[in-house]
């Protein structure tokens, strides 16, 4: 997984680059790429939080990535936010009745992280 | 308008009869309610609980009172007591009772203040009432979830306020917040964190007036427990209180899933099984997050969500769930982080007391979610919306089904009393003369103590003095024994009669030794090590040893005490125990160069002085104290006072008839925090008495409608 992870975060970082210098030319493919984005945070906090042996300065890189995704998040539209909230949900529920229960909870937990980022979209919207 | 406070009634007392019918177990079952770490009382140990005292002596070599916020409980359990009530009697009144009455009506009061809608409440207050962790946490948690209805109420009233602005319900918030701490601390701190969220966005707010006065009514509350909170932080009783707060973590039992499904780790089918085992998921009760999920998307445009508290919910929602969910994933290290580093977060050395807080905010939201699927189906057809609203009903009673046929556990079943405990304990209560009952190798449920027969249990022997010291030698061992006063040695029944059901419905005896290993071990351990015979208790399994040769609580030697050889000389001196913090000794019975042994574990707050005797001694009266230098812990572990005859002379030529007392300084402490905590309980009630008054004057000369309690939503 360690090993996964190193190849992962690189690539990880020169998309990111990628869309931050061609989302200005090609509004379409920003509107899907935010969306891919999105799993790139979700994955990048699963690596995060699993807490893989990796060194400080890839750490921060994923730190940095969760940050970049979280706020980018928070760009997309409420529905969107709560229908892959429900998605996260629902994918726990069958993994559950399968008795994966690691794979449940690791559905569960993007579920969680997910409705953190619907949470604090709502606190912002509020306090406009 | 009028409708509606029908409606509110009918679905409140819908909630209470079903909470009723649920738990008809606290009314109707004749045995006794405890399981678990639910504790059992004797009535003749009455006396004992309600001491006066931070100290407690029924306890092994007697320790200061870890949590002394109960301590009003004891006085009122021991006054019952020793009115012809039994302790069950008083769990039921003051723990299960309200558990099940006041839950229903306070939550719902609460969250029908939040959500300004009659059916989220009541879709939310199910969810509340009859998640599987509060119900796990009736079955022997009584304390934990008696905060359940304290903590809604608390809701309630503070939500009131800020929308009605209305003092009277600062002085209330300020009494609850008091009862709560009495029945449970560490929930309460975490209640306390929840309401600091509150205050600081009411802070954001810029509401300064909000702020500081809900923050003054909590600090009231606080402050009424200043007879203990000064014996503790004023009396040098910190270190000692602080000891028992564990040092290390537990292992992560809850994860996320459980957290966001409210769910017991140990439930599956209904049931209750072995703690720390955790069992599969039962779909069901995903419907949980489910709905709070909905109820979070649909809030903006569904209800009249109080502001003033939406964010604090939203905010203490991820907080809480991340926290409850312990070391497990996501962010694995963070709690040990705080649990390291943050003062006061090493009272939580398991994360489950975080729930509370997730329970409230995601039943919030889950009765928004049940709601606005309700309204949805009452557009399309009302009858749709009926079946919806008894099928999640019915949904969310399916947690407590085995409630109702009583097979959850011992709570609810009832227990009798094995009649050799009731032997053993007539027997003990028989012998006036002090002395301990060592308990080997577990306290079982129904074992008799007070302060005259202290249980000690075998684990506080190995903190007290090294075990391999201990039981590797026979005479060293006797004389340990005989020095810290343990005159019985009981081994329990070797089936401790409890039973668990799987889910065929089987039972499942527990044995009592499970964990411990075969009962021939500690027989044989005790024959090898004491040499003592076991006598028969009632034909039953119980095995019970006595030693004859055990000393009194103070003795005198003219050597120091040493466990390598025996004590010359021993002399058993007159001394009468005033209370189990103060001792009396004549001072005829010292001759020179005494050593005075008091077979209490040593703590340096047992301090010897010198007074004018009296029936009712006073410590603040003028007195002569015995340096500490005098004062050291023996070889056993206790205390023993060097009295050197130039002491005894300097009393003599102080005091015209003196009598040598010992006595346990932080309980000096309490006098004066109890004239602090009643005086501030005074002043209280004295204000919500002149602000009801006000408001029903007011209302007399004003119109009628404003005197609801419910008042309406702004």
């Amino acid at each position: 997984m360690e090993y996964i992870a190193l190849i992962l975060l690189p690539l990880l970082i020169l998309l990111m680059l990628l869309v931050v210098f061609m989302s200005s030319h090609f509004s379409v493919l920003r509107r899907y790429l935010k969306y891919l984005l999105v799993f790139i945070f979700l994955l990048a906090c699963i690596l995060l939080f699993l807490e893989f042996n990796l060194a400080f300065i890839l750490n921060l890189l994923l730190a940095g990535i969760c940050l970049f995704g979280f706020i980018l998040a928070l760009s997309l539209e409420r529905i969107y936010i709560y229908t892959l909230s429900g998605a996260a949900l629902a994918l726990s529920v069958v993994l559950n009745l399968f008795e994966k229960a690691a794979l449940s909870e690791l559905c569960a937990v993007m579920f969680y992280l997910i409705l953190t980022i619907a949470i604090v979209k709502d606190i912002i919207n509020e306090q406009a | 308008m009028q409708s509606d406070k029908i409606r509110a009634m009918l679905l409140v007392l819908v909630l209470v009869f079903v909470s009723a019918l649920t738990h008809h177990y606290v009314f109707t079952q004749k045995g006794i309610l405890s399981a678990g770490d639910w504790v059992h009382f004797y009535a003749e140990a009455g006396t004992t609980l309600a001491n006066y005292s931070v100290y407690i002596k029924s306890q092994n070599f007697g320790e200061a009172m870890s949590l002394p916020n109960n301590w009003p409980f004891y006085l009122v359990a021991s006054n019952l007591m020793q009115a012809g009530f039994s302790f069950d009697f008083f769990t039921r009144v003051f723990f299960l009772i309200p558990i099940v009455l006041f839950t229903p009506i306070f939550s719902f009061l609460a969250f029908k203040r939040i959500s300004g809608n009659l059916y989220a409440a009541f879709f939310a207050t199910l969810i509340y009432c009859f998640n599987t962790f509060f119900l796990k946490l009736q079955l022997d948690w009584l304390t934990y979830a008696s905060i359940w209805w304290i903590f809604a109420l608390l809701v309630y009233l503070v939500v009131s306020y800020s929308q009605t602005k209305r003092l009277v319900y600062l002085p209330i918030i300020s009494l609850i917040s008091a009862i709560g701490i009495v029945y449970e601390l560490r929930i309460m701190l975490v209640v306390f964190a929840f309401f600091g969220i509150y205050l600081v966005f009411r802070l954001f707010a810029k509401n300064f007036r909000d702020f500081f006065l809900i923050s003054c009514a909590f600090a009231l509350g606080v402050l009424m427990h200043s007879f203990w909170l000064l014996p503790i932080f004023f009396g040098n009783m910190y270190s000692d209180v602080i000891t028992y707060a564990s040092s290390s973590i537990f292992p992560s039992f809850f994860n996320i899933v459980d957290v966001l499904l409210l769910r017991s780790y140990q439930w599956s089918g209904g049931y209750v099984f072995e703690p720390f085992i955790k069992q599969q998921v039962d779909t069901l009760l995903f419907i949980v997050p489910f709905v709070a999920m909905l109820g979070l998307y649909s809030r903006p445009k569904y209800t009249k969500f109080d502001k003033s508290i939406l964010k604090p919910l939203l905010v203490s929602l991820v907080i809480f769930a991340f926290l409850a969910k312990q070391a497990n994933i996501p962010g694995t290290q963070t709690y040990k982080f705080l649990f390291e580093n943050v003062p006061l977060f090493s009272l939580f050395r398991e994360s489950s007391k975080f729930i509370i807080i997730v329970a409230f905010c995601i039943s919030v939201f889950g009765g928004i979610g049940a709601a606005f699927i309700k309204s949805k189906l009452t557009t399309k057809h009302r009858y749709l919306a009926g079946f919806f609203t008894l099928l999640f009903t019915f949904l969310m009673l399916l947690n407590s089904v085995h409630y109702i046929d009583s097979s959850v556990g011992d709570m609810t079943k009832g227990v009798s009393i094995p009649s050799e405990y009731i032997v053993l304990k007539n027997y003990l209560v028989k012998d006036n003369e002090f002395s301990r009952v060592l308990w080997y190798p577990f306290r079982p449920r129904f074992a008799y103590y007070s302060q005259e027969k202290p249980a000690v249990l075998i684990s506080s022997v190995q903190n007290h003095i090294a075990r391999n010291d201990l039981f590797n030698n026979k005479n060293r061992f006797n004389r340990f024994l005989d020095y810290s006063s343990i005159k019985y040695i009981v081994v329990p029944s070797s089936i401790q009669k409890e039973y668990k059901y799987a889910p065929d419905d089987t039972r499942i005896e527990i044995e009592g030794y499970k964990y411990y290993g075969s009962k021939d071990k500690y027989l044989s351990s005790i024959n090898r090590n004491t040499g003592l015979k076991n006598v028969p208790v009632n034909d039953s399994d119980l095995s019970f040893f006595k030693n004859e040769d055990y000393f009194p609580n103070i003795y005198t030697s003219k050597t120091p005490l040493s466990l390598d050889y025996n004590l010359q000389n021993p002399d058993y001196i007159k001394y009468k125990m005033l209370t189990p913090y103060l001792y009396e000794i004549p001072i005829d019975e010292l001759g020179d160069n005494d050593h005075i042994h008091f077979s209490d574990a040593y703590s340096s707050n047992w301090n010897m002085l010198a007074m004018e005797k009296d029936n009712e001694p006073q410590i603040n009266d003028k007195q002569l104290k015995l340096t500490s230098d005098k004062h050291i812990k023996n070889k056993a572990g206790l205390n023993t006072y060097i009295v050197d005859s130039k002491w005894i002379e300097q009393v003599k030529a102080t005091f015209k008839n003196p009598a040598i007392y010992i006595f346990y300084a932080p309980q000096s402490y309490l006098r004066i925090g109890s004239y602090i905590s009643a005086l501030l309980i005074l002043i209280t009630l004295l204000a919500l008495f002149v602000l009801l008054s006000l408001g029903f004057f007011k209302r007399q000369n004003t119109h009628p409608d404003i005197t609801s309690l419910e008042g309406e939503h702004k």
